[in-house]
């Protein structure tokens, strides 16, 4: 166990869409009732029920739901208030359900599942400390596991269905949570995994599914031929109108048989989520080590020269700047930082050209108790 | 001496399935009359009627989740001595959960899948109503004022629908 500096920023990625957030829209708080006592002649089965076996309905609402009911009557809105899970998420991860309203993934998910996720604090495929939500399947995850794992795979709905031989009316039925851009010109994304799922199930097997995939290919590639003969003979018509027919690209990322490129889309289904730890009551967003993120920031890293990590797509720099931790856990990671043996100055600046750095708190973090700088 | 059972019927003249607790008996057609009367509005309707024998006319009542709602009002003991839900800030009607009666206790060893099954019934039932459906469907008066309304729909519609 060592102390050292630590980094507790209210938007640590600038890849996770809560950082496309604008921040000055606030959430909307209820004010306290007015009313003591309210007329239950009217609410039959609020008034029948327990408010036990209620808040277990609630709990299986989605949040949409859950703001219908809130609207019925008084008594309705103060039942929906009166469950812990709407209004500690609504009060202490706000940025987490604007995002998920504003990519239209609110009503896939009952609140319990929310709630579930919410008082949990590691990611769900590893052992570190997941400071992300991951909206297809509603996982808390951390960076690392969203980067490289192929179950936070997330592709262009047109592509998906394409590979895995899906129409819409496949995805409507299915309810597959579809991710709406925030920014309107990029494409609906969907998880990979649910896809090829539905695509087995569908096709009855995962081979027929390739067959299937396999034919496509075929007809989209007469498809270009045919498009490019009858270009060609406009051409020597001179009754042409464009240029040459363009071949429609493959869903490379897609194909297992093809070198994909980088994963342009991961991340963009996933944004920042808070932890709440419901024995201590304190909400945890994730805190960082100052000398890994100085050392990846100020350009100090050198794991591009190293031949172990210089084709790593997430070498051990990168990854040790996007660890998020559990406060309490840093001063074991301090013990082994190599950051932090290097002993930084963090007052110095390097001028460069990189354009997002973290701004957020500092604060010393020892073995036992922390103190604010 | 067998208790005597009632029988119920909806508004539209089709029996209800009403049980005295979650379980096999759940969809019954019959009803002990003491299980029944622990239902305030039953017993009403009973006095007012007498002994007919006849099937007692529940108004409002056309499908299953209102036959499960009268089930729940049927049982619930009126509600006394089971946790009820909390109407004020300060409400000193509620009484501990530790406090419950021998024949709530019976009635709370429910068959959890059943009583699974009608949790999400119930939520089935508000997913994706509107506020208006929501009170037809449940006979919920709407109590907020105009202004009041327009508030809450204004102040977080971005979040809620």
């Amino acid at each position: 166990m060592a102390s050292g500096r630590a980094l507790r920023c209210q938007r640590p990625y600038r890849e996770t869409l809560d950082f496309q957030l604008s921040t000055d829209v606030t959430l909307y708080k209820a004010p306290p009732n007015k009313d003591s006592r309210i007329n239950l002649r009217y609410t039959p089965l609020l008034d029948q029920l327990p408010l036990e076996i209620l808040h277990l309905i609630f709990l299986d609402l989605d949040l949409p739901s859950l703001g219908m009911l809130r609207r019925v009557s008084r008594i309705g809105r103060r039942l929906v208030e009166s469950l812990p899970a709407y209004s500690l998420l609504r009060a202490l991860a706000s940025d987490t359900l604007r995002v998920m309203d504003m990519i239209k993934c609110s009503s896939y998910f009952p609140i319990g599942w929310l709630f579930a996720e919410f008082c949990y604090p590691w990611c769900r495929t590893c052992t570190d400390f997941g400071p992300l939500l991951y909206f297809p399947t509603l996982t808390r995850s951390c960076y690392k596991c969203n980067f490289l794992r192929p179950d936070y795979q997330v592709e262009p709905v047109r592509d998906v269905c394409f590979r895995f031989g899906l129409t819409p009316n496949d995805l409507r039925r299915s309810s597959l949570p579809i991710i709406h851009p925030i920014n309107r010109h990029r494409p609906r994304l969907m998880d990979v995994t649910q896809a090829e799922a539905l695509g087995t199930k569908l096709h009855g097997g995962g081979r027929e599914m390739e067959q299937a995939y396999q034919f496509r290919l075929k007809e989209r590639e007469r498809d270009y031929h045919r498009r490019v003969q009858q270009w060609e003979k406009h051409r020597r018509q001179g009754t042409h109108t464009g240029g040459r027919p363009r071949r429609r690209l493959k869903p490379t990322s897609l194909d297992e048989n093809e070198d994909s490129e980088k994963p342009s889309w991961r991340i963009q289904a996933t944004a920042t989520f808070p932890y709440w730890d419901v024995r201590t009551q304190i909400l945890e967003p994730g805190t960082y080590c100052k000398a890994c993120t100085y050392h990846w920031e100020e350009g100090n890293a050198n794991d591009w020269r190293r031949m172990e990590t210089i084709w790593h797509p997430h070498p051990p720099s990168r990854e040790a700047y996007y660890r998020a931790f559990l406060e309490a856990d840093l001063p074991r990671h301090f013990l082994n930082c190599v950051a932090v043996k290097e002993n930084y100055d963090f007052r110095v600046k390097r001028p460069s050209d990189i354009f997002f750095r973290r701004h957020g708190t500092d604060f010393i973090v020892g073995p036992k108790n922390n103190t604010d700088v | 001496m067998a208790t005597p059972t009632l029988t119920f019927t909806s508004s539209d003249g089709v029996d209800i399935p009403v049980g005295s607790r979650f379980g096999a008996d759940l969809l019954s057609r019959h009803l002990e009359r003491d299980v029944a009367e622990r239902s305030q509005l039953i017993k009403n309707m009973l006095e007012d009627l007498g002994e007919t024998g006849e099937p007692i006319p529940i108004p409002n009542v056309s499908h299953l989740g209102s036959a499960m709602r009268l089930t729940f009002q049927s049982t619930l003991h009126d509600g006394n001595s089971l946790t009820r839900c909390s109407t004020g800030d300060d409400d000193d009607s509620r009484r501990k959960t530790t406090d419950i009666d021998e024949w709530d206790q019976k009635f709370m060893q429910v068959d959890q899948e059943m009583l699974f099954e009608i949790i999400l019934t119930v939520a089935n039932m508000i997913k994706g109503k509107s506020p208006e459906e929501i009170r037809k469907t449940f006979n919920i008066q709407n109590d907020f004022t105009p202004e009041e309304e327009d508030q809450i729909r204004r102040e977080n519609e971005w979040a809620e629908e």
